[in-house]
């Protein structure tokens, strides 16, 4: 084998490796050969191996294998052409930081100082994020609007992706009268115009202002780039598009060959979104066939051939599918993306193809219907290790981890709800109880349920050790404990965060942990996060990754 | 933007749940020849049936038919395709076709945009399976909903359902909708031309205010299986029937057979050719007839019509005796 090997074999030692990999948990140094990990070890043994030269740039680093995010959005990269004004802190991908907004005066503030750098005193000012949720006592209307601007026009879009809210100048530019009678445009008890515009119908009256901005189903080549950029910068080497309706075109496939060739800066797993997006395909059985073939033609970076089918909704827009007890305040049940009929017939179609699926439940009567409908599929048609995956899996109760165990099926858990929305699921949607119970991955573990966790980037931000840290101390924004017989320890939080997302995607063989013939990638970090409180594992500083031995340096510029 | 030159077309919303006849019902509207400038939304281009014969035009999302119907798939952008249909001043009539676990209160704040004017919701329900699913653990409050939401109901597959499982779901409807007409058809593709039952459906539509049941009522939760929720105020059966009359009609006679029934009928509406040549809008509720001018933009040029309600174990009897009397008025 050795003639067709002249690449040298670099040994990078460093301050610690932690490999994920029983059987050589920690090590001095990593070897790698081309794109692969060759051996893990002490220096001196790394340096025998034949052609073995030192390289000391990670010395004082920590690495880990890079983080794998199971559940992204490729347009992760598109929704910042817009001014960022959501509650949480973010740093975009080109590693500017931008605290979060956490009050309307803060929304203000923002889009005053964006107003001042719009360069034209006519281009729309677009923003994103806002979420009405965390302002109880007093929402964004038109008047705060206005004391931004009253000549441009300005749309914030609603992180919920149903509602804009806009200023009297978007109003009159759009010819929305003030007495109109459109269902969805928002009054107050003297009758006038909030400001705010709920659902598509009087969302459309604004299309002229508010289109141009891309929402997380947008992708394009930057956006891809930028993407990956934010991998970078967090420690992620692997992250997904979950998913995309663009494969069924050849045009649609090129775009994510092209772009992401073998220098891009991350690997992406490209699914198919075959249910719960618009009208089911009238031709799922070609559907999956041609799926089957790009499978076939993935490289080391693109990944095509799996799946996405969404059930339900979300838990903070009252949309997602419950089971009795229901909604804390016994708001009505929420709403099917595709019915039973349909999502079944959808997914024994990609099954049967020997596609991988991963199914989008948030509520746990979406969760059962997962359930119900893959134990069918099986006993129909049994596949060894299909590892089909509930994605989400907020509520889903210990009975349905137990099934799930027996079923062979994975949870991917959104663990950054507990700090996003907790204070939200305990006091407004869930009710203390049941929120307590939610995103359960001591459950789904003791059950013996492979699990992950994720971000669902831009819904949150992209950033494994932040969900690491959300899934170990279970804290909220407001620093209350959600659950605390649910939380997970370090080691299991970070295995999850890396095999157990490469698991789920089927690529554990190739990707996940720091093992021989495993392709190089690696977080590198400041700092070990077992050797840290836990709270502060979300504080360390990333450096970069290594991808198939490539050396990727983070933009983000460091703040004390 | 909208120009205030267009007159607002009525935007009728079908739904129900899968297999319940939508479909077929948006093949029936499409190859129809009665109904013209109408414009049928629907999820997608490969469920529906068109005649070749009958395409003027296609494009990736319209397709223009020779009887000067329009059908367009809503493709990616839902609001894209409402609002260029909202704009064309070549099309009356809207009817947009809801998903199947679609809820049509989502839809219809359509209604209310500029260009539209609300014109009811259709909801399709199969006479064979609607019972067990309004007892599924998964759709059952869904289905409920739809019904709630109906202005009129279509139950389909009567041909197919035993008269005990039609009888149930009539039960089950009364109880969710109250006073809702119902109309009972086959609806099968290889059925004559059926649109007549449609126009008698869109008539009917026309005919009752579509606001009048109240926003908050529509939100209560449904369980399945909960007897309390299936019995109402509304537990008798409603009965409806419609009466078409030939040529003009003496609005005033009209108004006297309705009040000389009024004891008998629950409600009634109708669309009248009134002897001067006008249409007009003839109304009975509350025990009180009021007469109108119909507004323009009704469906295509049509006979005049009453739609009569009863109630109450006698309903077809009396229904009956009261169109008597009305066609009465047209041999004199």
């Amino acid at each position: 084998m050795t003639d067709r090997y002249p690449e040298t074999t670099v040994v990078y030692p460093a301050r610690l490796v932690r490999t994920m990999d029983p059987t050589t948990p920690t090590a001095e140094a990593v070897a790698i050969r081309g794109s692969r990990f060759r051996a893990i070890g002490a220096v001196d043994e790394l340096m025998r191996y034949p052609n073995a030269i030192l390289d000391n740039r990670y010395s004082n680093a920590v690495l880990l294998p890079g983080f794998v995010d199971a559940h992204t959005h490729a347009g992760t990269g598109n929704v910042w052409k817009g001014t960022y004004v959501g509650f949480v802190d973010r740093v975009d991908p080109r590693g500017a930081f931008w605290p979060g907004c956490t009050s309307v005066d803060e929304v203000v503030a923002r889009l005053q100082d964006a107003d001042k750098r719009l360069e034209s005193s006519n281009t729309p000012l677009i923003a994103w994020g806002l979420d009405p949720i965390y302002f109880t006592d007093r929402a964004l209307s038109v008047a705060d609007l206005d004391g931004v601007s009253t000549t441009r026009p300005i749309c914030v879009h609603q992180a919920s992706g149903h509602a804009y809210t806009v200023n009297a100048a978007t109003l009159t530019s759009c010819q929305v009268d003030p007495s109109s009678s459109t269902e969805g445009v928002m009054r107050d008890c003297q009758g006038k115009l909030t400001g705010e515009l709920k659902e598509f119908a009087a969302m459309a009256l604004v299309a002229d202002v508010a289109s141009g901005w891309g929402d997380l189903l947008s992708v394009d080549k930057q956006a891809l780039r930028e993407f990956a950029q934010d991998a970078v910068n967090t420690g992620t080497t692997t992250l997904t598009d979950l998913g995309t309706n663009l494969l069924m075109d050849d045009e649609g496939v090129a775009l994510y060959r092209d772009t992401i060739g073998d220098t891009f800066q991350a690997r992406i797993d490209v699914f198919h979104w075959g249910a719960g997006v618009g009208p089911v395909s009238n031709t799922l059985a070609e559907d999956a066939q041609r799926l089957a073939v790009l499978k076939d033609a993935s490289t080391d970076h693109v990944t095509f051939g799996n799946v996405k089918l969404m059930l339900d909704g979300t838990l903070q827009g009252f949309t997602a599918r419950l089971r009795v007890p229901g909604y804390y305040g016994d708001q009505p049940n929420g709403i099917w993306n595709v019915s039973p009929e349909e999502f079944h017939n959808a997914f024994e179609t990609f099954h049967r193809a020997g596609l991988l699926v991963h199914v989008h439940c948030n509520g746990d009567q979406a969760t059962q219907l997962f359930l119900d409908t893959l134990e069918k599929v099986l006993t129909a048609h049994p596949r060894p290790d299909h590892r089909h995956t509930c994605t989400h899996s907020q509520m889903t109760t210990p009975a349905q981890y137990r099934r799930m165990a027996s079923l062979g099926a994975c949870a991917n858990i959104f663990a950054n709800h507990i700090w996003q929305w907790g204070d939200q699921h305990l006091d407004l949607t869930m009710g203390p109880d049941r929120a307590r119970r939610n995103n359960a991955a001591a459950t789904a573990l003791r059950c013996g349920v492979p699990i992950s966790l994720h971000s669902d980037s831009p819904v949150t931000p992209l950033g494994p050790l932040a969900t690491v840290k959300h899934a170990v101390t279970r804290l909220t924004y407001s620093r209350r404990v959600m659950g605390e017989t649910e939380r997970i320890g370090v080691a299991e939080a970070l295995e999850a965060m890396t095999l157990g997302g490469a698991y789920m995607l089927k690529r554990d063989d190739e990707i996940g942990s720091i093992e021989p013939g495993k392709l190089a990638d690696m977080a590198v970090l400041a700092d070990d996060p077992l050797n840290v409180d836990p709270e502060y594992i979300s504080e360390i500083q990333v450096y970069g990754t290594v991808l198939g031995g490539q050396h990727l340096v983070s933009n983000v510029r460091e703040l004390n | 933007m909208l120009s205030s030159d267009v007159e607002s077309k009525s935007l009728t919303l079908v739904a129900g749940y899968l297999g319940a006849g939508k479909t077929t019902l948006v093949n029936r509207i499409l190859g129809s020849r009665s109904l013209r400038r109408t414009a049928v939304v629907v999820n997608d281009f490969g469920s529906v049936n068109i005649d070749a014969a009958l395409i003027a035009d296609s494009g990736a999302d319209t397709i223009e038919l020779t009887n000067g119907c329009i059908c367009c798939q809503i493709g990616d952008n839902v609001q894209r395709t409402m609002s260029a249909l909202a704009e064309r001043s070549d099309i009356d009539c809207v009817i947009c076709e809801v998903s199947g676990v679609g809820d049509p209160a989502q839809l219809r704040a359509w209604s209310t945009y500029p260009g539209f004017r609300p014109g009811g919701v259709l909801v399709c329900v199969d006479a064979v399976a609607t019972v067990e699913r309004l007892h599924d653990e998964y759709v059952a409050d869904v289905v409920a909903a739809q019904i709630r939401a109906a202005s009129v109901l279509a139950v389909t597959k009567t041909d197919v359902a035993n008269g005990e499982q039609v009888s149930l779901l009539r039960e089950r409807c009364a109880g969710i909708a109250g006073e809702v007409p119902m109309f009972m058809t086959a609806m099968r593709e290889d059925h004559g031309s059926c649109s007549d039952e449609f126009v008698s459906m869109m008539r009917a539509i026309t005919a009752f205010d579509i606001g009048r049941r109240d926003q908050s009522e529509r939100r209560e939760k449904y369980e399945p299986g909960s007897t309390s929720q299936v019995r109402s105020h509304h537990v008798a059966t409603h009965r409806s029937l419609t009466v078409t009359l030939p040529g003009r009609v003496d609005i005033e006679s009209v108004g006297h057979v309705l009040t000389n029934h009024v004891a008998r009928l629950v409600r009634a509406k109708g669309i009248v050719l009134s002897t001067s040549g006008e249409y007009e809008v003839i109304q009975l509720a509350s025990n009180i007839v009021r007469i109108a001018t119909a507004p323009t933009g009704q469906i295509g040029s049509m006979e005049s019509y009453i739609v009569l309600i009863g109630a109450g174990p006698k309903a077809d009897e009396e229904l009956r005796l009261a169109a008597m009397d009305l066609r009465g008025l047209c041999d004199a």
